[in-house]
């Protein structure tokens, strides 16, 4: 079951239903939403189901003994012991939730890797390939879970004292297949309190939803087919032309499929009376990799910063103060959370290593505007503004080659073919209208953001409602003419 | 009125609004691609259970055409015969063999509380086929994968295949059928995975020239000739015949008169070469399992008095005219018999 899919046609409203129709209780409510996503996760894989209820307990078991060890207003000697205490139950709650993880998704990348390098030596097959299926949603959920333990541990999230409700805020359905990564201090409380049906909550949601579909359906499903898997199947066949159409397609395809679903799932959420944290923010008009980071994928690279990049730069190990080294570990371990693979990885480091050199560079230049305040002017201009998106995107989109090329020797075909030392193939579709209507609705997304674009989209939300509905009419009527069939697979239930 | 209640007020001006566009974009669309509804399963059985006919078609889309012939068949008899065809879309015959065990089998089984047949008409069966039918080739698509669930499930085998499998993009087959049939008046809805209404508006939008239209036409002419010319090894796949064994033992157990009737192709899709190989050994396969097993036998494959011109863009089903003119062919030939009773 997914979002877009046909059953949620007949899944949601029955959810809707049985959420708002049943007592205005958080303990109904919370129950409602427990089933549902007991139901959705049943749809994929119910042997898994354990895991995730496991981990849930375990993350919850944690997190109430935490509570149950305050050292505020202790003696320094006893908050000490209490302190250690508190370290010892967290190391264990940490290693047991990356453990599962650990297990589930990396013991095979791990062992492939150690037994190549062994092979490099001359010693055969020395470690057992583990082959797990992967529990949906679990690079997810860890996150969720990882992130509540240490915002009880540092005391700045209470423990959550509703099983039920911690439950679903570590699991409700619409989070689970591709985030966005939930943070405690800002779900937990509206888990905790009876939800009130709102209007604004059910235009917000539907227009959401209707955007976000149109994003995964319209445009995501319609270029990966056509465009992005044939070029990417066999990269060293197609000529440079293509090779950059299939690129580009890639990126887009990559943000309508993420965000759109992203965007589905607040959507979702907004209908049950949840506010879910936003993920994207036209991250095509970053005219920085920071900015870039800030503007896509944000739960999860907020997370990255707020509990692996700051403690790490900012504490007592070798790490404080190296912001540059403190870049390439998040970005690896980006990467890898991304997938077990070697190019994930490639991907990782070149977003670290590219960090670290701007960080580097923006200090330089910072030291130049002190000197000389033209400097400042200059970085004002639109030609170093043109001159800086230009770099950002072309780096993220080169990027984009190891990040979904099979394998390291894939990427490197793709590469060459970028620079013209490829094969001479073309895609065998011609594409004409719908090519155009996906190029003109993912310009326009990103231009409603800058310039007048605010000032048209408030111009649109301020028609009178009849109007408004004709124009969502003409677009659903749209998408059921134009989506493909069968639009059902999400680039970021895998990872 | 409060702002609470202004803007429930407007939630519900934009959604009524919404929702009479889509209708009204629905009933525009239905002059450029109508609707064009289809016998399928649900609809025949429940005919079946309405009408106890005394002849069954069992066959492809292809046994939509005897929809006319059932017509034409009531009116020469004066409703003594009364044909009912089920048409299994996609079919091969392990598909027939499940809507034959799942869906038709406990129609026909039915007893009273005397133990009597509820519907003891049947006497006749029409097996309808072709070469593809037993072959294990799929047209590239996975559709063939899709035809039980979108065609011939119930809940009961939706659930069933879902505890055991999980939803699967094989078992959200059956939603999609179940979708469409909660709107079967809306184009938009119907027109999912046919693109016609697509289609309508980019000829209207440009209209193609004469010569690019021919061109295409000879390319999928071309390729159809391909298709059956590399269907020669493929005939009479092992696991197709032994599920085409159970069907016709099925019948013929229960003591009904079988034909196995071999359907019309449109002559421009069967080369000479088409017509030496998979075809004829096609039919001299055919010809002899019917034999050995006490069966009608007739071919029309290029045996009947349809042209090019009476077959529909597919190229694969024969327009509403060229079944009337067929019908009347073959119930004043191969098929006279229909109109006569059967001999105990």
């Amino acid at each position: 079951m997914s979002l877009a899919g046909l059953e949620m046609v007949f899944f949601l409203p029955l959810a809707l239903a049985a959420y708002w129709l049943g007592p205005r209780r958080a303990g109904w409510q919370n129950a409602v939403l427990a089933l549902a996503s007991v139901i959705f996760y049943l749809s994929w894989n119910p042997r898994l189901l354990a895991v995730l209820v496991a981990a849930i307990l375990a993350s919850y078991g944690a997190g109430a003994w935490l509570g149950a060890l305050p050292t505020e207003g202790l003696p320094e000697a006893e908050a000490g012991v209490v302190r250690r205490r508190r370290r010892r139950v967290l190391t264990l709650a940490l290693v047991a939730q990356l453990g599962l993880l650990g297990v589930f998704k990396y013991a095979g990348f791990f062992a492939d890797s150690l037994n190549a390098l062994l092979g490099a030596v001359g010693i055969d097959g020395a470690l057992p390939i583990l082959r797990l299926a992967l529990p949906l949603g679990i690079s997810y959920t860890t996150l969720v879970q990882v992130g509540y333990l240490l915002e009880v541990y540092w005391e700045r999230a209470p423990a959550c004292r509703d099983p039920l409700a911690y439950g679903v805020f570590v699991g409700f359905f619409p989070q689970l297949l591709a985030g966005p990564i939930v943070r405690a201090r800002a779900m937990l409380p509206q888990y905790l309190v009876p939800r009130r049906l709102a209007a604004d909550d059910v235009a917000a949601g539907a227009a959401a939803l209707l955007l976000g579909f149109t994003m995964k359906a319209f445009v995501a499903d319609w270029l990966s087919p056509r465009v992005v898997d044939p070029v990417f199947a066999h990269p060293a066949t197609f000529a440079t032309r293509t090779l950059w159409v299939g690129l580009l397609g890639y990126a887009t395809q990559l943000f309508s499929d993420f965000a759109g679903y992203s965007l589905m799932a607040l959507g979702t959420g907004r209908l049950f009376g949840l506010a879910l944290p936003e993920n994207f923010r036209h991250p095509f008009l970053s005219k920085s990799l920071a900015e870039l980071w800030r503007r896509w994928h944000i739960s999860l690279n907020t997370w990255l910063f707020d509990y692996l990049f700051a403690p790490l730069t900012t504490g007592r190990s070798w790490f404080r103060g190296r912001t540059g080294a403190g870049f390439l570990v998040v970005f690896l371990v980006s990467g890898l959370w991304h997938g077990a693979t070697w190019t994930f990885v490639l991907w990782g480091l070149a977003h670290g290593v590219a960090l670290a050199g701007h960080h580097a560079y923006d200090g330089f230049y910072k030291g130049l505007c002190r000197k000389d305040r033209a400097w400042v002017a200059r970085r004002k201009s639109r030609g170093y503004g043109l001159a800086s998106w230009v770099v950002t995107q072309l780096f993220f989109v080169l990027t984009l080659v190891p990040f979904r090329a099979p394998s390291l020797a894939a990427a490197v075909d793709f590469g060459k073919g970028l620079v013209g030392l490829g094969g001479s193939g073309r895609l065998a579709e011609r594409f004409g209208l719908q090519a155009a209507a996906i190029t003109l609705f993912f310009v326009a997304y990103h231009l409603l953001e800058v310039g007048p674009g605010p000032r048209w989209l408030q111009r649109f939300r301020d028609l009178p409602a009849a109007v408004r509905g004709v124009a969502y009419g003409l677009v659903v009527a749209f998408l059921m003419v134009y989506t493909p069939l069968g639009a059902s697979t999400f680039i970021y239930a895998q990872f | 009125m409060t702002d609470e209640a202004k803007r429930w007020r407007n939630v519900a001006v934009t959604a009524v609004c919404a929702l009479a566009t889509l209708v009204a974009v629905d009933q525009a669309l239905r002059l450029v691609a109508p609707l064009k509804p289809l016998l399928e399963i649900d609809e025949a059985m429940e005919q079946y259970e309405r009408g106890d006919p005394t002849v069954l078609v069992l066959g492809s889309s292809h046994a939509r055409s005897f929809v006319v012939l059932g017509r034409q068949l009531a009116e020469r008899t004066g409703g003594a015969e009364r044909l009912q065809p089920v048409p299994v879309e996609w079919g091969k015959y392990t598909p027939y063999l499940w809507t034959l065990e799942h869906r038709i089998a406990p129609v026909l089984e039915q007893t009273a509380a005397d133990g009597r047949l509820v519907r003891p008409s049947l006497k006749r069966v029409i097996f309808v086929t072709e070469w593809w039918d037993s072959t294990t080739l799929d047209i590239g698509n996975g559709l063939l994968t899709m035809a039980l669930p979108a065609r011939a499930w119930q809940w009961k085998d939706f659930w069933a295949d879902v505890f055991e499998n999980n939803l699967t993009s094989f078992n959200q087959n059956f939603l999609q059928r179940v979708w469409r049939g909660l709107w079967p008046w809306s184009v938009l809805v119907q027109d999912r995975g046919h693109e016609n209404v697509a289609g309508a508006i980019r000829d209207a939008l440009k209209r193609p020239d004469a010569a690019a239209k021919q061109a295409v036409y000879d390319a999928r002419i071309a390729e159809w000739q391909k298709m059956i010319e590399g269907g020669v090894d493929r005939i009479c796949d092992a696991e197709q015949m032994a599920a085409l064994d159970r069907i016709v033992g099925y019948f013929t157990g229960r003591g009904l008169e079988v034909t196995m009737l071999l359907y019309p192709r449109k002559p421009g899709t069967l080369t000479d070469k088409a017509k030496a190989t998979t075809l004829a050994r096609f039919s001299l396969r055919m010809k002899a399992y019917a034999d050995a097993h006490g069966l009608r036998f007739v071919d029309q494959t290029s045996q009947n008095p349809l042209t090019d011109a009476d077959f529909a863009d597919d190229f694969d089903h024969v327009l509403p005219d060229g079944n009337e003119r067929w019908a009347r062919w073959a119930l004043d030939g191969a098929l006279a018999f229909l109109t006569k009773g059967v001999a105990r």
